[in-house]
């Protein structure tokens, strides 16, 4: 079994496998942020990064910008995280306004009510997700409930970094951004995969392979 | 002129007198400054967590042989004993050596029970860890669920602490 704490070698086909399931899980959170809002949303292509988990931080940058994070927890037979990123700028605003039919001052901090709205849509979206991987998969996947935080971005990875650290010295991470049609980028979203779990991906994928 | 050093998390930086080391994003990481204030030496430890509990190897050594005055470690206890001991190599004396601390924040509160609240058990790693060695700890800024940022001034000990929150 590839064990990438001790070995931070997947070979270039297994990344492959890993970031098309990865794909079909953000296609699946895309569809349902677009039935959400009424419009239509440009997805891009999962970027990986197997890093240290010192060097998390730096990989996702803008350390000291504030951003609201929507934490949920993967549980179930390949544990992980996945996060959202909200940026504290127009198209977050207007994302809030879309779903709640209020308006957002861009200029004040956001209330607990637009806190809920992006934490049901980072529920809605997960949800989408996870029935996607489990469903591909062929594993049973649990979603906890959300967590939000607002506050800097470097301080918000590196304590999710603490977390993954304490079972592994590397991290395999899964950027994709979501672009409503015609604003700017909003929001971000990270998988965080448990590199246990990375075995158990990998091996139903290639069972997939192997029963065509 | 005044040395800049900047550290990301799992890393030491160390330096006499007019050096200022600063570091970012700090969550439930902890972060412990040493320094003995009459000989103006000091330096900074962005921890992760508390020991290498698995006892993995560690690449405590400079990585990049161009940087000077740098280690790394990801964790509180043998940060503590790395720093301390390159204190005293510096020139510091035992019974000026004091510390402060940063961080150790739980950031998402309802995911993670106290018992899994690892900015809980760095805290007390790197208060224990000071304890064993009669190291003073002069001031804490510990705790809470907020990210903070910090820069540390070798020449007059002092620590600036901010959050965006």
């Amino acid at each position: 079994m590839q064990n990438i704490s001790e070995n931070k070698q997947l070979d270039e086909f297994e990344l492959d496998q890993l970031k098309e399931v990865i794909n079909i899980g953000a296609s699946h959170a895309s569809t349902a942020l677009s039935q959400l809002v009424k419009k239509r949303i440009k997805v891009t292509m999962p970027e990986i990064h197997v890093a240290k988990v010192e060097e998390m931080v730096e990989i996702i940058g803008r350390e000291k910008e504030v951003i609201t994070a929507i934490l949920l927890k993967i549980l179930g037979e390949a544990p992980g995280s996945i996060v959202y990123i909200f940026p504290h700028n127009k198209s977050t605003c207007e994302l809030i306004s879309m779903i709640s039919g209020r308006e957002v001052d861009i200029k004040k901090t956001f209330s607990e009510f637009d806190i809920s709205v992006l934490k049901e849509v980072g529920n809605i979206l997960a949800g989408a997700s996870l029935t996607a991987f489990s469903k591909f998969l062929d594993v049973n996947l649990l979603q906890s409930v959300s967590d939000a935080i607002t506050d800097m971005l470097g301080s918000v990875i590196n304590t999710l970094a603490v977390e993954i650290a304490v079972g592994s010295d590397v991290a395999l991470i899964f950027r994709v951004s979501f672009q409503i049609e015609g604003r700017e980028e909003c929001p971000e979203l990270f998988f965080f995969i448990d590199p246990s779990s990375t075995s158990v991906i990998l091996e139903s994928t290639r069972q997939k392979i192997v029963n065509k | 002129m005044q040395e800049k050093i900047s550290i990301k998390v799992g890393e030491i930086a160390y330096g006499k007198g007019n050096v200022k080391i600063s570091t970012d994003s700090i969550g439930s990481c902890i972060v412990v400054c040493l320094y003995d204030k009459v000989n103006h030496i000091g330096g900074m430890l962005h921890a992760m967590l508390p020991i290498n509990s698995a006892n993995k190897k560690e690449d405590i050594i400079k990585k990049n042989p161009g940087e000077k005055n740098k280690m790394y470690t990801k964790y509180v206890v043998s940060g503590i004993d790395l720093l301390y001991k390159k204190l005293l190599e510096l020139g510091a004396e035992k019974q000026a050596i004091k510390a402060k601390l940063v961080g150790g924040a739980a950031m998402f509160k309802s995911l993670i029970d106290d018992e899994h609240a690892i900015g809980n058990k760095n805290i007390e790693a790197a208060r224990q860890k000071l304890g064993e060695l009669g190291v003073a700890i002069k001031s804490e800024d510990t705790g809470g669920n907020i990210g903070r940022t910090a820069e540390f001034f070798i020449a007059n000990a002092v620590l600036n602490v901010n959050t965006k929150i």
